[in-house]
């Protein structure tokens, strides 16, 4: 429970006054001259105690008065568990998709995966009432943007939530800085080992004839390793698991692997799950008839600005006069609608070309930083992040209770029950009268 | 009648003066010795006149002479009247108004008075500490001064033991009198009892004047009260409301009992109750003697 006047309990000091006044007129049992005790009945003990229990009830029940006024006067506010989940709370995740967290966990587990696991219990939050919007980006401070937005239209308390494996570089304190004070900034940082290995898996290339060459990369801290691992599927049958396919025919294969091998050194397109699915067509290769037939106008808005951001790549643009590829349509592999880039009959090199190009506008072009180990340390971690983040303080949860809104009136009921129940006690302990009074007509 | 109220009465500090009044209050109506009637000794026979009570006749003196003749009765104008008072603790209640002893003094002395001023002779027997005081039963104006100015020094105390004082009272009667005790009868019930019967086959008359007041007839106290016994010391704590419907059937079966013992065994019984005015109980005391 939070007081939102919490000097009123100076008040509580009046609970001496019922105490006092109970000490000093405490009802004695008067003593009365009697010819006999013959006709008296035995009923001693009980009456005695009754009047005392009588004063006892009539002290606590006036004591009680007090406390409950200076209770009611102290405003008391209920933080209960529903209020806690109060549906005026607005609850903000950002998710960090960027590339370092595809690394694995120390329990073998992706980071992105644990990732997505935490804030599927944030979402479902204390209450079901609770305001949860989850934002993903790669760019962290993107994302912390765009969820600042969303607050800033909710009403009541709000939360702001990072799930990150915080990579040095990422986060900045600048970018908290700029809430609203009222916004809780809370972090949840992924841990990933330092010095693990990191996999990855990169686009896979078909060659034709029912061949798909598969990269793995292996990242290092001192280097990386690329292994290709051939598998004998239809890329065609296959659900793509990489963002780029490059389909060929076995002539044109070399200059294939030759044109990703470049593109690896630029940029390293790293698989993604929600990653958009492109495959470059060169001339030979045998699908290229049919999936041209069965194409479609782009329909989506990153397949233009894929489309836009490789004809205007510096590279692209110097050795093509602008159109690299035939007009892009977009056709079903494998059952998943995919960009195709139709590579004319032209120079290999604009082949290469356009690979990277597709390659470093697919990914973000810091992918390798993306990939450096080194994140940032708990504490400095917790220095960014707002202090009232840590804990709820009682100025957080004062702020965050409605202007007005108490708990009081239920306090001042509790007082008025309570003087009727005093007056009912003090009537029943009816004072004693003199016999002459009682003499008859 | 004009009759004074029992609390001017007990304000009036000369207890002669308050005799008077009492016996003022309840002479009318009282033409001779309230202390006759029929306890009188057979004088003579005398031819039967108009008026005569019929009673008196004596028939067999008819049966035998064929003429009518009354009986006369010599009365015992120097009757003797001891009165028993009781001094004990419990007659000193209640504490405000006029308690059960100096009304039971009122009575004693307005007694005293009738008896003496009516040619009879009274006397006091009492009991103070563990000691009996008592008055001889005699005559004239200066033995009723010394008798009331005895009765003015008597103060309750302690307790009394009403068999002995009854028995004590009646053996100091020389001849057949009137014993007439004055008490609250709440101690020694049985001892009492027989006592009052033993004096009553003496040939005495004997006559029970129960003392009561208003609050332990009605108790009506109220709220917790430590009662505590003006005899004994002893206390009790309870809710008096709580206890009045106890209380109140117990005195009942008390006063009942002690009614109907008297009327048993041939005692004269009447209660008075302090807020009553002396003269007006006493008066209905002393008629009731006529009826026999």
């Amino acid at each position: 429970m939070i007081f939102q006047n919490p000097w009123a309990w100076i008040g509580a000091a009046a609970i001496a006054v019922p105490i006092l006044v109970h000490l000093l007129t405490r009802q004695r049992v008067d003593r009365t001259p009697f010819p006999t005790l013959r006709f008296l009945p035995v009923l001693p003990l009980a009456t005695a105690r009754r009047h005392r229990l009588t004063d006892l009830a009539l002290l606590a029940v006036r004591c009680g008065v007090l406390l409950a006024a200076t209770w009611a006067l102290a405003q008391p506010y209920l933080v209960a568990a529903a209020r806690r989940g109060d549906p005026a709370t607005a609850r903000a995740i950002v998710l960090d998709t960027s590339a370092s967290m595809s690394r694995l966990t120390g329990s073998g587990v992706r980071a992105l995966d644990e990732a997505r696991a935490r804030v599927a219990s944030l979402e479902r939050g204390p209450r079901r009432s609770d305001a949860t919007t989850t934002v993903e980006s790669a760019r962290l401070a993107l994302g912390v943007a765009g969820a600042s937005a969303w607050l800033d239209r909710a009403a009541g308390r709000r939360e702001l939530v990072v799930v990150s494996d915080f990579q040095r570089g990422a986060l900045g304190p600048g970018e908290l800085t700029g809430l609203a004070p009222d916004i809780t900034v809370r972090t949840v940082k992924i841990d990933v080992p330092e010095a693990s290995a990191s996999k990855a898996e990169a686009t896979a290339v078909s060659v034709g004839g029912g061949t798909t060459l598969v990269p793995t990369l292996q990242l290092l801290p001192d280097r990386t390793d690329v292994r290709w691992t051939a598998t004998a599927v239809s890329v065609m049958t296959r659900p793509p698991e990489t963002s780029i396919q490059i389909l060929a025919n076995p002539a044109e294969r070399p200059y294939a692997r030759a044109a990703l091998q470049s593109a690896w050194r630029s940029a390293i397109p790293l698989s993604h799950a929600l990653a958009p699915a492109i495959a470059i067509v060169f001339p030979g290769a045998p699908e290229r008839a049919a999936l041209r037939s069965a194409g479609r106008d782009l329909d989506q808005r990153w397949m233009f600005d894929l489309v836009a951001s490789i004809r205007r790549d510096q590279v692209v643009a110097r050795l093509t006069d602008g159109r690299p590829f035939a007009a892009p349509v977009v056709a079903m592999v494998a059952n998943t609608p995919t960009l195709l880039l139709l590579l004319d009959p032209a120079d290999r090199v604009v082949h290469a070309a356009v690979i990277a190009a597709a390659a470093r506008n697919l990914v973000a072009p810091d992918a390798v930083e993306e990939l450096e180990p080194d994140s940032i340390s708990p504490g400095e971690l917790a220095r960014w992040t707002d202090p009232r983040s840590r804990s709820a303080s009682a100025d957080a949860r004062r702020r965050a209770i409605p202007p007005d809104a108490s708990d009081g009136r239920w306090f001042w009921g509790l007082a008025l029950l309570l003087i009727g129940v005093e007056a009912f006690v003090r009537r029943r302990r009816r004072p004693a009268v003199e016999p002459s009074d009682e003499r008859a007509a | 009648m004009n009759v004074l109220d029992s609390s001017v009465v007990a304000a009036i500090d000369d207890l002669e003066l308050a005799a008077r009044l009492v016996v003022e209050g309840l002479r009318s109506g009282l033409h001779r010795s309230p202390f006759h009637g029929f306890s009188t000794e057979f004088s003579q026979h005398r031819p039967y006149q108009t008026g005569d009570d019929f009673r008196h006749l004596d028939w067999k003196l008819l049966a035998r002479t064929d003429r009518l003749y009354s009986r006369q009765f010599r009365e015992t104008t120097n009757m003797s009247v001891m009165i028993v008072l009781d001094s004990s603790r419990s007659m000193d209640f209640p504490n405000g108004g006029i308690s059960k002893f100096r009304y039971g003094s009122i009575l004693s002395a307005a007694l005293a008075y009738l008896a003496v001023n009516g040619g009879d002779r009274a006397g006091l027997m009492t009991m103070a500490g563990r000691q009996l005081r008592f008055v001889p039963a005699r005559g004239g104006r200066s033995h009723l001064r010394a008798l009331l100015a005895q009765i003015e020094r008597l103060s309750p105390d302690r307790t009394w033991e009403p068999a002995r004082t009854i028995g004590r009272a009646a053996d100091l009667l020389k001849r057949r009198g009137l014993v007439l005790v004055i008490s609250d009868f709440y101690d020694a019930e049985d001892e009492t009892l027989r006592e009052l019967k033993r004096v009553r086959h003496r040939g005495h008359d004997v006559a029970m004047l129960h003392v009561m007041s208003r609050p332990e007839l009605t108790f009506s106290f109220r709220g917790a009260r430590e009662f505590e016994d003006l005899e004994t010391g002893g206390t009790r704590m309870l809710d008096a409301p709580r206890a009045a419907a106890d209380y109140r059937a117990a005195m009942e079966t008390f006063l009942d009992r002690w009614a109907r013992s008297a009327r048993r065994d041939g005692i004269e019984y009447a209660r008075m109750v302090t807020d009553e005015p002396p003269a007006r109980a006493l008066r209905a005391f002393l008629l009731s003697r006529r009826t026999p």
